[in-house]
């Protein structure tokens, strides 16, 4: 773990990758509470002002929405419910999908065949179909579309773990943990998923923008997220009617979901080459026999 | 074949037959194998001849939907090993009976340190993590790696050859088996290397009386540390006796002819 560290603050990139996910958790857990009045506050002669204009407030830094709202306190306050729709469907389809994944590479038998084949189908499925169906039926509350979302973006993990398995299972260093005395319970725990958890990792970070921009087309829908309420992908789509006059009111949130994407799509990239001691750089070579 | 008194492996008629879209292939065909205590039996024979598979048989790695394993008895210290429930086999694999490999790169966990895995035997045999630590390292120095202290959090990327097949017969010999199975340990190191861990084998058996079941291709290892041997082909046994008896008068044609395939075998 101190080497993890080590490596961690010699890296630019993983250090401000890490500081703008975590400015964006800040936002998801303080907005609300900071900017929640002000993000619904009415202001008719601020209607679609311009970014960097302090005439009407320094709150409208960053340019008001078409009833004049500030958008820096949208952005803050529509933090969390989009991080934390985003996180919790990419941690449930991470955690359930990667441990299906990893016993069905794992096992292999009739049963495994049978869950595989479940996995298609949800996969061959048009995800959106199948979202607002579901959100249809149940009504489109933030957990359920956690939950359409965490089941409709599984079977990656799924795959993905099971591929990794079938591969490391047959590496020599499963036979000779085998011959030490190895249960198939250690093994699966100490060298299955350490190797197959940084890729599932790099998944979740991609998959974590691919979420917030599934959301947004939810809410976009009138399916996902309901006004008041409001998501980064809701602000885009609302700003969508004044693009061509006031490209602002969708830029900013469009630019915050960039960001907070790449940051994880960065951060995820760095734990790839961390967690493998052969790409990690080398303190010192060892000495011959 | 005369009996050995007080045999550490005493395995009967063993089969291992292959399941293959043609029909099973048998790999092994009715060996027969007596190891006694501290004892070393080298197996000698070209490629394919079944050796590796009667080893994969005797450690319980055989794939049981892969492959049908059969004997009229295996015995290790006089246990059955045949039929063992997983869990009993996890209690006798690693602290009874070990194996080291060719390739130790490969049987090494990349993504952990070496201490860790040398730890690892002991901890799955029962102890704690201070203690496992304590006799990983002391383990480390004893099969000959230089500055143990500072090098038990580096990698296997991070040692030589010679290194790692000795971290691996340290993580081998960590329980103090009865029975060491070496699956040719010296094939990919170059030969002065190659004397080396002969003889940290050697001095490893005289210290703890291991009884040690040598892997080989190469007649020059086999006579170098082995007091009997098997020579197979094609699945059988076709020749077995003492290390003078074998090599030295060979019975069987095709003992000669491997003998004869071997440069420098006047040294024997």
């Amino acid at each position: 773990m101190t080497l993890l560290r080590h490596d961690f603050l010699r890296s630019p990139v993983a250090v401000a990758s890490a500081t703008t996910l975590i400015a964006a958790a800040l936002f998801a857990i303080l907005g609300p509470a900071l900017f929640g009045d002000v993000a619904g506050k009415v202001n008719l002669r601020a209607r679609n002002a311009p970014p960097f204009d302090l005439h009407s407030g320094w709150l409208n830094i960053l340019g008001a929405d078409a009833l004049g709202r500030s958008i820096v306190a949208r952005i803050a306050v529509a933090a969390r419910n989009t991080i934390g729709i985003a996180a919790a469907a990419v941690v449930a389809s991470l955690v359930v999908g990667g441990g299906i994944g990893v016993l069905v590479g794992l096992s292999n038998g009739r049963m495994a065949g049978f869950i595989m084949r479940c996995v298609d189908i949800v996969m061959s499925f048009p995800s959106l179909l199948l979202a607002l169906v579901v959100l249809y039926v149940l009504s489109p509350s933030p957990w359920n579309v956690v939950l359409v979302l965490a089941i409709t973006r599984m079977p990656i993990y799924v795959r993905t773990a099971r591929a990794e398995v079938l591969e490391i299972r047959e590496r020599a260093f499963i036979a000779a943990a085998r011959v030490m005395g190895g249960g198939t319970r250690h093994i699966a725990m100490h060298h299955v998923v350490p190797l197959v958890l940084p890729t599932l990792l790099i998944v979740a970070g991609l998959e974590f923008a691919l979420v917030v921009l599934a959301e947004s087309a939810l809410s976009f829908l009138g399916m996902g997220i309901q006004p008041p309420d409001m998501t980064w992908g809701l602000m885009v789509s609302d700003g969508r009617s004044y693009i061509a006059t006031a490209w602002w009111v969708s830029f900013w949130p469009g630019l915050t979901i960039v960001l907070v994407a790449l940051s994880a799509n960065l951060l995820a990239n760095w734990f790839r080459g961390a967690s493998d001691p052969t790409l990690r750089k080398p303190r010192k070579v060892g000495a011959d026999a | 074949m005369p009996e050995v008194p007080v045999g550490v492996l005493d395995v009967r008629n063993l089969r291992v037959a292959f399941r293959t879209h043609a029909g099973d292939f048998e790999a092994v065909r009715g060996v027969d194998l007596q190891i006694g205590r501290d004892e070393a039996l080298a197996v000698i024979g070209e490629s394919g001849s079944g050796k590796s598979v009667t080893a994969s048989a005797i450690m319980g790695l055989i794939d049981a939907r892969q492959a049908r394993v059969t004997a009229d008895r295996m015995l290790l210290e006089g246990r059955e090993l045949l039929g063992l429930s997983h869990g009993e086999r996890e209690r006798i694999n690693g602290a009874r009976v070990a194996m080291v490999f060719q390739d130790a790169l490969a049987h090494l966990n990349p993504v952990y340190p070496v201490g860790w895995q040398v730890a690892e035997t002991c901890r799955l045999h029962g102890q704690t993590a201070r203690a496992a630590r304590a006799r990983a390292l002391e383990l480390m120095e004893h099969v000959g790696i230089a500055r143990a202290r500072g090098r038990y959090d580096d990698y296997p990327h991070q040692f030589s050859g010679g290194e790692r097949q000795r971290l691996l017969i340290a993580m081998a010999v960590a329980m103090r088996p009865a029975l060491l199975v070496a699956d040719e340990p010296t094939t990919a190191l170059d030969v002065s290397v190659q004397a080396q861990i002969l003889e940290l084998l050697r001095s490893l058996r005289a210290e703890t009386g291991m009884a040690l079941m040598m892997i080989t291709h190469d007649v020059g290892v086999a006579a170098d540390i082995a007091d009997r041997v098997v020579v197979m082909r094609e699945g059988e046994v076709v020749e077995s006796g003492t290390v003078r008896e074998v090599l030295l008068a060979p019975r069987h044609p095709y003992t000669r002819a491997l003998l004869s395939a071997q440069i420098g075998r006047a040294h024997v």
